[in-house]
C-alpha cells in the first residue's frame, strides 16, 4: 500500500477577532479535517465558494494571519511537521499556487519574479524552458503582470511553482473565470505534473472540472472533509458513493439529473455530532451525538451508516 | 411577449466588429440558451438586449416597440458575481427592496431566509448573494432575464436549487430567459432552445 | 472595551476638549488680556499657569485666546475649502470628460505651487488680516479633499451596481444620494477633519511670518513670532506653552481624524 506524501489529521483553525459584530461569533473555519495526499496522484477538494478551503491550503503551509489558532497535526513523508520543517520546506519541496494575480509584484517582470531574482545561467536557462513548456512565448518573460492575459498570468504562476523542482504543490482555484479550453489546458498541465511522481493538491468548487482530472476527491462541507474518495466513482455511478452529501452532490449535476436537495450549507461550528444531519435522509438519533469515521485504505467517509451492509 | 433584436452592429470606437447584423428573438415562454466559444461577445450582445451598452448601430424591440432607456428596463441582466452587483455599503434588506416591496413568496422560492436581509453582502456567501440578485430584478415590468453565467462559480447543489427556482419564476411570472453559458449540460437541463452566437454573428 | 466603542468615546472626548477651548476663548475679554507692567516676564507659578509676557500680560489666557482663534479660522477656511472640493470634486466624478480635464488641470496648477507661497501671495492680493489669511487659507486647501471626492466619485461611476441602478429607472439624484454618498461621505468626513490642522498650521505659519492676522490679536502665531524676540533673555516659557499647546491640539485633532476612520469604515469580515 502506498504511502502518503502529505497527510493531514484532525486539523482545526479558528481566528481570534475582537468585535462587537454579532455575525463574527463563528470564527471557526476549518474543524476536525483529515486527508492524505499520493505522489503521482491529483487529490482535489471540493466544496462551495467561501466555505473555508482557500484556508486550508494557507493552513498546510503555515500562511495563516497572526490570529489565527491552528489545532491537529501535518505530516509529511512520515514526518510531523514544525516551524522549522515548514520553513525549509515551503518553496522548495511545497509550493503554492495561488487563486489570484495579485499575489505577483507588480512592479517587477515576471521572468525575474520567476527566478526568484537570480542571475545565474542555469536559472534562467531553467525558466525559459518552463515558459517554453508552457506554451509562454519568449518575449513574456519581459512583460509585468498586469500585460499579461488571465491564461498566461496562470502559466506564469505555475511556472513559479515548479522552478525548484518541488514534490508537492497545492493549487487554490486553478482555473478562476477561465474558459472551458484554458481551463483543460490547465488541468492538463496538473496531470504532467503527477505522471512525474509529484503530488498534487488542487482546491475548487468545479466538480465537473475535477472529476474528470482528479485520482481522489474530497469532499469538504461546512469546514470538514465528509468523504474521501476516487473521482472515477463519479463517473462509475451513484453507487459507488458514500456520503450523503456526495451523493447528493452528485444528482445535482446537469448530467445526472439536475436533482438538489434542500437547505444550505451551515456555518463551520463545533457542535457536537454531523453537520450534515439537518438535510440528511438516513438521520438516526445516534448523529445529533457523534459521528463515525470510517476508513478503508485511501478512501474515508464521516457518517455513522454502515456501509458494508 | 417578443423580444426582438435587428440588425444589431457593434464595435468599440478602435476595434474591428464584434457583433454584426446579428437577429435573434425569444418570446416570454422560452428559456433561450446562447452558446458560442470564450471571448466571442456573448456577454457584449447579453449587455446590449439589456440596456447595459448601446449598440452601435441595430435596435432592440419589444412586441415591435423600441425599448426606452427612461424607467425601468423590462429586460434585466444578472452578472455572474453577484458581490459586484449590489452596493457594499447597503444592507440586503435594502438592496433587495431597491424597486419596491418582495413578495414573500418570491423569497421563498428563492429560499432567501430572513436572518439574512439585517446582514451586509460581505457576510454572507456567493450562492446566498446570486438569490437577492435574482430577488431584487423581479417585478411586474421585468418581461425578460438575461442569466450571465450566474451560476459558474458556485457548488453543484446552489446551481440546481437556484435554477430550479428561477425557471418556476420564469414560468409563473412569464418571463423569458437568456441563459449564457459554457456548461453544455446545464444548458440542455434548463433551455428550451439553444442558438449559438457564432451561427448568427456576420463578423 | 472593544475598538470601535473605544473610538467613539475618544472622539468625544476630543470633541468635547476643542468645544471647550473654543468656549473659553470665547469668554476672555480683553479686559483679562490688558497688560499690566507689575507683573511683566514673570516665569511660570500658581497664579500665571504659562507665566507672564513682557507687558505683563497672561500667557495662558492669550494662548487659549489664541487657540481659540485659530480655531475659529481654522474651521471657516476648513468648511469654505470643503464646499468648494466636493462642488469640485462632484463635478469632475460626474460631468462629462472636459469638465474633468479642466478640473485636473486647475488641481495641478494649484498644487504645483507651495502651500504657504500661496497663501501668502492671496493674502497680499485680498489686503491682509483676517480676511486675507481667511480666504488664502480656503483658496489653497480644497484640493487634496477634491482629489479624494473625485476618485471615489469616479470609481463608483463604474460599478457594476451603478449600472444596474439605472436599468431599474433611478434617477441621476437616487444614484447620487443613495450610491455615491454613503461610499463617498466616510472618506470625505474623514478628509475634512485631517484638513483642518493643515489649515489650522498654516493660519499659525503665514501670521507667524507676518502676512496673517494682525498684530494686536491674540493668535498662536503672533505670540510665537514675538516671543522669539525674548527668547535669548531666557524666557523660554513666552514660546514653550503657547507652541506646545498648538502641537497638542493638531495631534488631537489627527487622533480624530483616526478614530472617525475607525467608526465610519464598516468593519469588513474575512470569511
Amino acid at each position: 500500500m502506498k504511502q502518503p506524501l502529505l497527510e493531514v489529521k484532525n486539523l482545526s483553525v479558528s481566528f481570534k477577532m475582537k468585535s462587537d459584530d454579532v455575525s463574527l461569533k463563528d470564527n471557526l473555519a476549518i474543524n476536525d479535517l483529515s486527508l492524505k495526499a499520493y505522489p503521482g496522484e491529483i487529490l482535489t477538494i471540493v466544496g462551495s465558494s467561501g466555505s473555508g478551503k482557500s484556508i486550508l491550503a494557507h493552513a498546510i503551509l503555515g500562511l495563516l494571519p497572526n490570529n489565527a489558532v491552528v489545532d491537529g497535526e501535518i505530516y509529511y513523508n512520515g514526518k510531523l511537521i514544525d516551524n522549522d520543517l515548514l520553513n525549509y520546506l515551503r518553496g522548495n519541496e511545497i509550493t503554492f499556487i495561488p487563486q489570484s494575480i495579485s499575489y505577483l509584484d507588480p512592479l517587477m517582470k515576471v521572468g525575474k519574479q520567476v527566478r526568484n531574482c537570480s542571475n545565474k545561467k542555469e536559472i534562467i536557462k531553467k525558466q525559459q524552458a518552463i515558459f517554453k513548456n508552457y506554451d509562454l512565448c519568449e518575449n513574456s518573460e519581459k512583460m509585468y503582470p498586469f500585460q499579461l492575459s488571465g491564461g498566461m498570468a496562470r502559466r506564469v504562476l505555475i511556472s513559479t511553482s515548479v522552478m525548484k523542482d518541488p514534490k508537492l504543490i497545492i493549487a487554490d482555484e486553478p482555473t478562476p473565470g477561465l474558459d472551458l479550453e484554458s481551463a483543460r489546458k490547465t488541468m492538463n498541465y496538473f496531470k504532467a505534473l503527477a505522471e512525474q511522481n509529484k503530488a498534487v493538491i488542487l482546491i475548487t468548487h468545479d466538480i465537473e472540472l475535477a472529476i474528470n482530472y482528479s485520482d481522489h476527491l474530497a469532499i469538504f462541507y461546512a469546514g470538514h472533509i465528509v468523504e474521501l474518495t476516487k473521482a472515477k466513482y463519479f463517473k462509475d455511478g451513484i453507487e459507488h458513493l458514500k456520503h450523503p452529501y456526495t451523493k447528493a452532490l452528485y444528482e445535482s449535476l446537469p448530467s445526472n439529473g439536475f436533482k438538489p436537495i434542500e437547505g444550505f450549507q451551515p456555518a463551520t461550528d463545533n457542535n457536537k455530532g454531523c453537520s450534515f444531519k439537518d438535510r440528511c435522509i438516513l438521520k438516526k438519533d445516534i448523529c445529533d451525538e457523534i459521528v463515525k469515521v470510517q476508513e478503508y485504505d485511501d478512501e474515508m467517509v464521516k457518517c455513522n451508516y454502515d456501509f458494508r451492509s | 411577449m417578443i423580444l426582438e433584436a435587428k440588425n444589431i452592429g457593434f464595435r468599440y470606437k478602435n476595434t474591428g466588429y464584434i457583433l454584426k447584423n446579428v437577429n435573434f428573438n425569444i418570446s416570454s415562454n422560452e428559456r433561450v440558451g446562447i452558446v458560442a466559444k470564450s471571448g466571442y461577445g456573448k456577454s457584449t450582445f447579453a449587455k446590449v438586449l439589456s440596456g447595459h451598452v448601446n449598440q452601435t448601430w441595430g435596435d432592440v424591440y419589444i412586441d415591435n416597440k423600441v425599448i426606452s432607456k427612461r424607467g425601468f428596463y423590462p429586460v434585466q441582466l444578472i452578472y455572474q458575481h453577484p458581490e459586484k452587483s449590489i452596493n457594499p455599503k447597503w444592507k440586503l434588506k435594502k438592496a433587495i427592496s431597491e424597486n419596491g416591496e418582495i413578495d414573500e413568496m418570491l423569497l421563498d422560492t428563492l429560499g432567501i431566509r430572513n436572518e439574512w436581509l439585517d446582514r451586509y453582502p460581505n457576510e454572507l456567501s456567493g450562492g446566498e448573494l446570486q438569490r437577492f440578485a435574482i430577488a431584487r430584478v423581479i417585478t411586474s415590468n421585468t418581461k425578460f432575464i438575461i442569466a450571465d453565467e450566474i451560476t459558474a462559480s458556485l457548488d453543484g447543489i446552489t446551481q440546481a436549487q437556484i435554477w430550479h427556482s428561477l425557471m418556476k419564476i420564469s414560468e409563473k411570472n412569464d418571463i423569458g430567459i437568456i441563459v449564457i453559458t459554457h456548461n453544455k449540460e446545464l444548458a440542455k437541463q434548463v433551455c428550451t432552445r439553444i442558438v449559438n452566437l457564432e451561427d448568427i454573428n456576420q463578423i | 472595551m472593544d475598538r470601535r466603542k473605544k473610538s467613539k468615546l475618544i472622539s468625544i472626548i476630543i470633541v468635547a476638549i476643542i468645544i471647550l477651548v473654543m468656549l473659553l476663548g470665547t469668554l476672555i475679554t480683553e479686559d483679562m488680556l490688558s497688560t499690566n507692567f507689575k507683573d511683566k516676564n514673570q516665569f511660570p507659578s500658581f497664579e500665571h499657569p504659562f507665566g507672564t509676557d513682557w507687558l505683563g500680560r497672561d500667557m495662558f489666557l492669550r494662548t487659549v485666546k489664541g487657540l481659540r482663534n485659530s480655531l475659529v479660522i481654522g474651521s471657516l477656511a476648513s468648511l469654505i475649502s470643503s464646499i468648494i472640493a466636493i462642488i469640485v470634486g462632484g463635478l469632475a466624478g460626474t460631468m462629462p470628460k472636459w469638465v474633468d480635464n479642466i478640473v485636473r488641470i486647475i488641481i495641478d496648477l494649484v498644487m504645483g505651487i507651495p502651500h504657504l507661497i500661496l497663501i501668502i501671495l492671496i493674502s497680499i492680493f485680498v489686503g491682509r488680516g483676517t480676511k486675507g489669511i481667511l480666504i488664502g487659507v480656503a483658496l489653497t486647501h480644497w484640493v487634496s479633499l477634491a482629489r479624494i471626492v473625485r476618485s471615489e466619485v469616479l470609481q463608483v461611476r463604474n460599478e457594476q451596481y451603478i449600472k444596474i441602478s439605472r436599468r431599474f429607472g433611478k434617477s441621476n439624484w437616487y444614484i447620487f444620494k443613495n450610491h455615491m454618498i454613503p461610499v463617498v461621505l466616510p472618506q470625505y468626513i474623514i478628509g475634512l477633519v485631517l484638513m483642518f490642522p493643515h489649515a489650522i498650521l498654516h493660519e499659525a505659519s503665514v501670521t507667524f511670518l507676518g502676512f496673517g492676522l494682525s498684530p494686536e490679536t491674540a493668535a498662536i502665531g503672533i505670540i510665537l513670532s514675538e516671543s522669539m524676540k525674548y527668547l535669548i533673555s531666557g524666557m523660554w516659557h513666552l514660546a514653550f506653552f503657547p507652541g506646545l499647546v498648538l502641537v497638542i491640539l493638531v495631534l488631537l485633532i489627527n487622533k480624530l481624524g483616526e478614530n472617525l476612520s475607525l467608526i465610519l469604515n464598516p468593519h469588513f469580515t474575512r470569511e
